[in-house]
């Protein structure tokens, strides 16, 4: 469950921007979409506890975020809320199977072994998983992008362009796949693109 | 997956980078630890091997050659004096003991000293095999020439002339090992003890027999009962007689502090290397911490905290550190083996190689909280990263 209120923010001396409200139910879906510069990376990184908004709340499965100290949004951001970033970034040192470990680890949440296999073949990677990051393709590192955001089972996943740099087929694969991800473990799926490719995927679709 | 496990990831994923700041580490530690040794290798070699000789006596000449050579046996000898008129000087009340050596003689390198039992006393030798007296043609020989020259109880051996193993004359009279003293840790333990008489007889059977008040020593180590002695003697003997008083503890403090130069400065040396590693260590981490900006950003969404963060940092350091300082120790008892080598061939004095000195304890210490200080240097852009900032960015 996600709900924002009246939030606002700028970056310093800038014009404030303003951000409509935003209610998802369990396991609903968003779609927001706008041009660049609207705002749209701004609301993602307020949603996900990045940013600190200037005014307004932000609710997620009851928890408002603003309670919370530094210490206790981080623990909460990594146990709750999963992010898909644009461009794909992991620990370069480490191998497939490891980067999911490494975010289990820290958001303090466990899974067999199995499970993150299962999660793996679910998006194609599992023949990958003793691999160094270093050597996938960018389809495969979007993919463990996917992977890494949701195996820890956050209630919220967010999702920024995460088809900006894919062609059609690949867009609408991936979109899928976060889709049946968030159906799987009933949690809110909200993606900000400016891609209108994808927006026939979606039902609840938000304007910026 | 835990910290312990990412920081070692990290840590070898640039193995070019761990090896420069590991051998720069290893240097500086390599230095210090080999001033540590040698400085106390040589304190130890001044102090203990002159435990009770508060004067020595010998023929006119540097004092401190006379202190090297007739304590620390690593010197000429200035010359002889005359035995009758040495004893005749030290027959006082102040003095506790008086103990003549003669010297001149090598087996193998190794010299020969012909003394009195006294002498052993003043060391305070005690008996591994054999017996302790010391008996004409016999001869009681430190641990370390036992060792060296695998000899046994009942050994025969023949002298050379000079006290260098080059000598080329060697003398037709047969010495026996009668006796081997428990090593002391002192230059006794390199030396081979033989009577005085022994020492004379080698040389008369080449030579014309010499009377009774003609006969030399090299030198006489003199004991005081109380520091009196120490102040009338020494002046006494120099102004009144052919002979020279030395005081080896002055001799060799003076000598000490001249060396004390060369120690400093290989001392500082190290510390500057130390600086400059310390330095390189930061600077790597502090481009490792600019280098991983997104995957620390990336681990914070993750939900690591700012400590958590460090601590990955710090591991990483602290891992560069204990591998610098153990590859520097080991490189350190390397290069004093090569040295202990060089000096038991030329000197017969042998390096504690294997101790581990307090001082090292410091170094080791010194060297984590040069470490730490690089590293909480080094990860402040950890603590101001604004994560929002960097992940914006890369889009």
């Amino acid at each position: 469950m996600l709900k924002t209120e009246k939030l606002s923010f700028s970056y310093g001396a800038n014009a404030q921007l303003q951000f409509p409200d935003i209610a998802l139910g369990s396991g609903e879906n968003l779609l927001i979409l706008g041009e660049s510069g609207v705002g749209k990376t701004t609301l993602l990184h307020l949603i996900g506890g990045l940013l600190t908004p200037n005014q307004g709340r932000i609710v997620v499965n009851n928890t408002a975020l603003e309670k919370l100290s530094h210490r206790k949004l981080d623990a909460y951001r990594g146990k709750h809320i999963g992010i898909v970033f644009q461009k794909s970034r992991f620990i370069q040192s480490l191998t497939v199977i490891d980067n999911l470990k490494l975010k289990l680890f820290f958001s303090k949440e466990t899974a067999s072994n199995q499970q993150l296999d299962e999660l793996l073949g679910q998006l194609g990677l599992l023949e990958k998983k003793n691999e160094m990051v270093l050597r996938l393709s960018e389809g495969q590192k979007q993919r463990l992008s996917i992977a890494v955001a949701v195996c820890n089972k956050p209630q919220l996943i967010l999702a920024d362009e995460p088809t900006a740099s894919l062609d059609n087929t690949n867009a609408e694969k991936v979109i899928n796949l976060l889709k049946e991800v968030a159906q799987k473990e009933q949690a809110n799926l909200l993606v900000i693109t400016h891609d209108e490719r994808i927006k026939h995927q979606f039902t609840n679709i938000l304007e910026l | 997956m835990n910290l312990w496990k990412l920081s070692v990831r990290n840590l070898f994923y640039k193995p070019i980078n761990l090896v420069l700041s590991v051998l720069l580490l290893a240097l500086s530690v390599a230095m210090l630890s080999v001033a540590i040794h040698l400085k106390h290798s040589f304190e130890h070699q001044l102090y203990d091997n002159i435990p009770d000789i508060d004067m020595v006596m010998g023929a006119k000449g540097s004092p401190l050659q006379l202190v090297l050579s007739s304590v620390m046996h690593i010197d000429n000898p200035t010359g002889n004096i005359n035995y009758a008129q040495a004893k005749k000087v030290t027959r006082s009340a102040l003095i506790k003991t008086a103990v003549p050596i003669s010297y001149g003689d090598n087996y193998k390198g190794y010299r020969i000293v012909g003394t009195v039992p006294e002498f052993l006393k003043l060391y305070k030798a005690t008996l591994q095999k054999g017996s302790l007296e010391i008996k004409t043609s016999g001869l009681v020989i430190g641990a370390g020439v036992a060792a060296k020259l695998h000899l046994k109880l009942g050994d025969h051996i023949h002298s050379s002339h000079g006290l260098v193993e080059e000598a080329t004359e060697v003398h037709e009279h047969e010495l026996q090992v009668t006796g081997i003293l428990q090593p002391t840790g002192t230059v006794i333990d390199q030396l081979l003890i033989t009577s005085l008489n022994t020492v004379w007889d080698v040389h008369e059977h080449e030579a014309l027999p010499v009377a009774d008040e003609d006969r030399e020593i090299t030198a006489m180590l003199v004991s005081f009962k109380n520091p009196m002695g120490l102040l009338q003697f020494p002046r006494r003997i120099n102004t009144t007689t052919t002979m020279q008083a030395a005081l080896p503890k002055f001799e060799l403090e003076r000598l000490f502090s001249l060396m004390g130069v060369g120690f400093k400065t290989i001392g500082l040396i190290g510390l500057a290397v130390l600086l400059v590693s310390g330095l390189s260590v930061f600077i790597s981490l502090y481009r490792v911490v600019l280098e991983r900006k997104y995957e620390i950003a990336v681990m914070r969404t993750y939900g690591a905290t700012r400590l958590q963060l460090f601590s990955t940092v710090y591991i990483e350091s602290f891992l560069t550190a204990v591998m610098g300082i153990f590859s520097g120790f080991l490189l350190s008892k390397v290069g004093l083996l090569i040295l202990r080598n060089y000096m038991e061939e030329t000197y017969r004095y042998s390096l504690n190689v294997f101790s581990f000195e307090t001082q090292e304890m410091y170094l080791s210490l010194g060297i984590f909280g040069v470490v730490t200080l690089a590293t909480l240097l080094a990860v402040i852009p950890v603590f101001r990263m604004n994560v929002s900032n960097i992940l914006a960015d890369e889009n």
